[in-house]
């Protein structure tokens, strides 16, 4: 019941962000088919279409990951209080089957709004006869998923001890900061997550980009039990 | 349960009201002899009371011998209870022709009242001190 | 003696330097209905908060059926055998009241059908709207009708009545009761309604500053407490040394009023050595008792 309870409380948001993804790609999508005049320009811009997904994407899934773990009711001002009503806290249930559930849930709601992503690229991708196979774009959302779970969990720790608009904030320049780091030259590219979301995504090379998909789910974990400690020794 | 008015915040405990309260209605015939009470359940619910605070009314009176508790079937008021309101109907004529004495000295009513409470009082603290001797 | 169902020893809580709890021992005996009385701010809600498992206490222990509510696992035990309401009254707005039945249902195996049904009707809650659509009455009525239904051994009660009219608390009192006669239930309730207490506790306990000043059965609470007016002969010019007992004493004239919390013989004989007085006995309420140990700290 707690699944449901918390696709009750996110299944607004989550249809706003599937309409802003709609309309954000729908957009990006108008212009090739406006302006097809120079062929490799446009094929660059196409490439790059990937890594600007990258990049938004998991600065909408920090945000969403944050939302998604708090309940609606706390919409009334409370000090201090992220994400429980004294009513869920006062059923029996343990605080990591609580903290689980909602992580849970939001990631596969993630992944479905994610899905949006292959649809366009695929609708890209034939009108300029680049060519991709159904396998392709498969990897190319399970990347995307696995890369952007740290992201995720990045979000889901923030909000256990932050309200919502810092939360906001935090994941943020949390993601652009990393956006920065990894693009540093003394790092390898294969560790480079965005990267492994964009030009090194399955859309390319055809293969997983192992290296990013592991150190994303360590970080993921090691995110997701941070967030379990806060929340086991919190006071409501 | 028509029978009893209660007033849980008057200071005085709640099951002491109602046994004060059975015992007015034994005492002016509302309940007789054999008459059924109702269960601690359907009381407790009637009056919206802690169902302990009936126990212990019912515990008392049956310790005092006006009711009976049978098994399984309920409270009853007990036979013996004739013979207690032959004493009631004497002690009332002992009363009535006191206050005739007290009203012809020209008491007023709350005069008369303090009187008696005040003796009753009292007789109260003699009472507690001779036992205090012999306990 | 059964086991006491909820028992507190030395319960010490702070916040930011604040001490909610400086000390508390409670003790719950099973099948009580057990009234918490205290100001606001008294530390009601604190000490509810940790035994729920909302709360971790800086001291002391506390424990319900026996087992420790600092222990997360046991927490989880203890709160499925609980019916609680919080004092925010805070449920589900986007939920309709069948759904939110439906949802706490699942969590409890001793659910009570009957119950529910019985209450949704007595209570007048329509089942499909939606919970923000509800009143502040019928959202504390909702809740109670959540913890009464998942058939629980204890019900933990946060000012149960808050925002019920007079009808409502007498519909609201009536249940408890007649649960706790049907079932057995014991009830740990926490008001600043005084009249409420009165009228289903069997138990008391006064909390003022984070410790118990006063507890026990209210029935021996209001034996042992008297109300003395005496009336002197004569204006004494020396003050009188009560004995020991006499814990509010007001003199206006040749007229001496007390509070007296024990010993009221020793008390009352002492008033009657004076020259010429009378003294009269009056039961004490708890609202008395109550105002008095508040104004004293």
């Amino acid at each position: 019941m707690l699944w449901y309870k918390g696709w009750l409380e996110t299944r607004y948001r989550i249809l706003f962000f599937l309409l802003c993804a709609v309309w954000g790609l729908g957009s990006v999508a108008s212009t090739p088919y406006a302006a097809n005049r120079a062929r490799p320009a446009l094929l660059a811009f196409v490439a790059g279409i990937p890594g600007l997904i990258a990049l938004c994407y998991p600065l909408i899934l920090t945000v969403l990951a944050g939302s998604g773990i708090k309940t609606e009711s706390d919409l009334q001002p409370r000090k201090g209080l992220h994400g429980s009503s004294y009513f869920t806290l006062s059923l029996p249930v343990s605080r990591f089957r609580l903290l689980a559930t909602r992580a849970g849930l939001g990631m596969l709601e993630a992944a479905g709004v994610l899905a949006i992503a292959p649809c366009y690229i695929w609708t890209f991708f034939s009108a300029l006869r680049m060519h991709l196979t159904g396998s392709d774009l498969f990897a190319y959302w399970v990347t995307l998923s696995i890369c952007a779970s740290a992201f995720y969990s990045l979000g889901v720790f923030l909000s256990t001890f932050l309200d919502d608009i810092w939360q906001y904030l935090t994941s943020v320049l949390g993601v652009v900061f990393f956006w920065w780091l990894l693009s540093r030259p003394f790092l390898p590219t294969s560790v480079n997550i965005f990267r492994a979301m964009g030009e090194s995504s399955p859309l390319f090379t055809h293969t997983f980009p192992w290296a990013s998909m592991g150190i994303s789910l360590g970080t993921a974990a090691i995110l997701f039990l941070a967030a379990l400690k806060v929340v086991q020794t919190r006071e409501y | 349960m028509i029978l009893f008015r209660l007033n849980p915040s008057s200071g005085v405990p709640i099951y002491l009201q109602l046994m004060e309260q059975i015992k007015h209605a034994v005492e002016t015939g509302a309940l007789r002899a054999g008459d059924q009470l109702p269960t601690i359940r359907k009381l407790s619910e009637d009056l919206v009371l802690n169902p302990n605070t009936v126990v212990r009314a019912y515990r008392e009176l049956q310790h005092e011998g006006i009711i009976e508790l049978r098994h399984g079937s309920g409270a009853f008021i007990s036979e013996s209870v004739a013979g207690h309101t032959r004493v009631t109907r004497k002690a009332r004529t002992i009363v009535q022709s006191a206050l005739e004495r007290l009203m012809s000295l020209s008491l007023t009513e709350d005069e008369a009242r303090r009187l008696f409470e005040n003796e009753l009082a009292q007789l109260r603290t003699e009472t507690n001190s001779e036992g205090g001797k012999n306990g | 003696m059964a086991d006491p169902v909820i028992e507190t020893q030395e319960l010490h809580k702070s916040f930011k330097g604040n001490e909610a709890l400086s000390g508390l021992n409670l003790n719950v005996p099973a099948g009580s209905i057990f009234g918490f009385l205290g100001r606001n701010g008294a530390g009601k809600t604190t000490t509810i908060k940790l035994l729920m498992g909302f709360l971790k206490p800086d001291g002391g222990n506390a424990r319900v059926f026996g087992l420790a509510a600092t222990d997360a696992a046991a927490s989880v035990e203890i709160r499925r055998r609980v019916g609680f309401v919080s004092e925010e009254k805070d449920l589900y707005p986007y939920m309709t009241v069948e759904q939110i039945i439906r949802f706490t249902q699942s969590f409890f195996p001793k659910w009570r059908d009957d119950l529910d049904r019985r209450y949704l009707k007595l209570f007048d809650l329509p089942e499909s709207r939606k919970i923000s659509d509800l009143s502040k009455g019928m959202r504390s009525k909702l809740m109670l009708l959540l913890a009464i239904s998942h058939g629980a051994e204890l019900l933990i009660l946060d000012e149960p009545a808050e925002g019920l009219d007079p009808v409502a608390v007498e519909d609201a009192l009536r249940e408890l009761v007649a649960l706790a006669a049907a079932e057995g239930t014991t009830i740990f309730f926490s008001s600043h309604h005084l009249e409420e207490v009165e009228q289903i506790a069997d138990h008391v306990c006064i909390i003022d500053h984070g410790a118990a000043i006063v507890t026990g059965s209210l029935d021996d609470l209001k034996a042992q407490y008297q109300r003395l007016r005496i009336v002197l002969g004569e204006d004494l010019r020396a003050p009188i040394h009560w004995v020991d007992g006499a814990d509010q004493v007001r003199q206006e004239g040749r007229t001496v009023d007390i509070l007296a919390s024990r010993n009221v013989d020793a008390i009352v004989n002492q008033a009657r050595s004076l020259p010429g007085a009378s003294v009269e006995r009056f039961p004490v309420t708890l609202k008395e008792i109550f105002l008095e140990h508040a104004r004293r700290n």
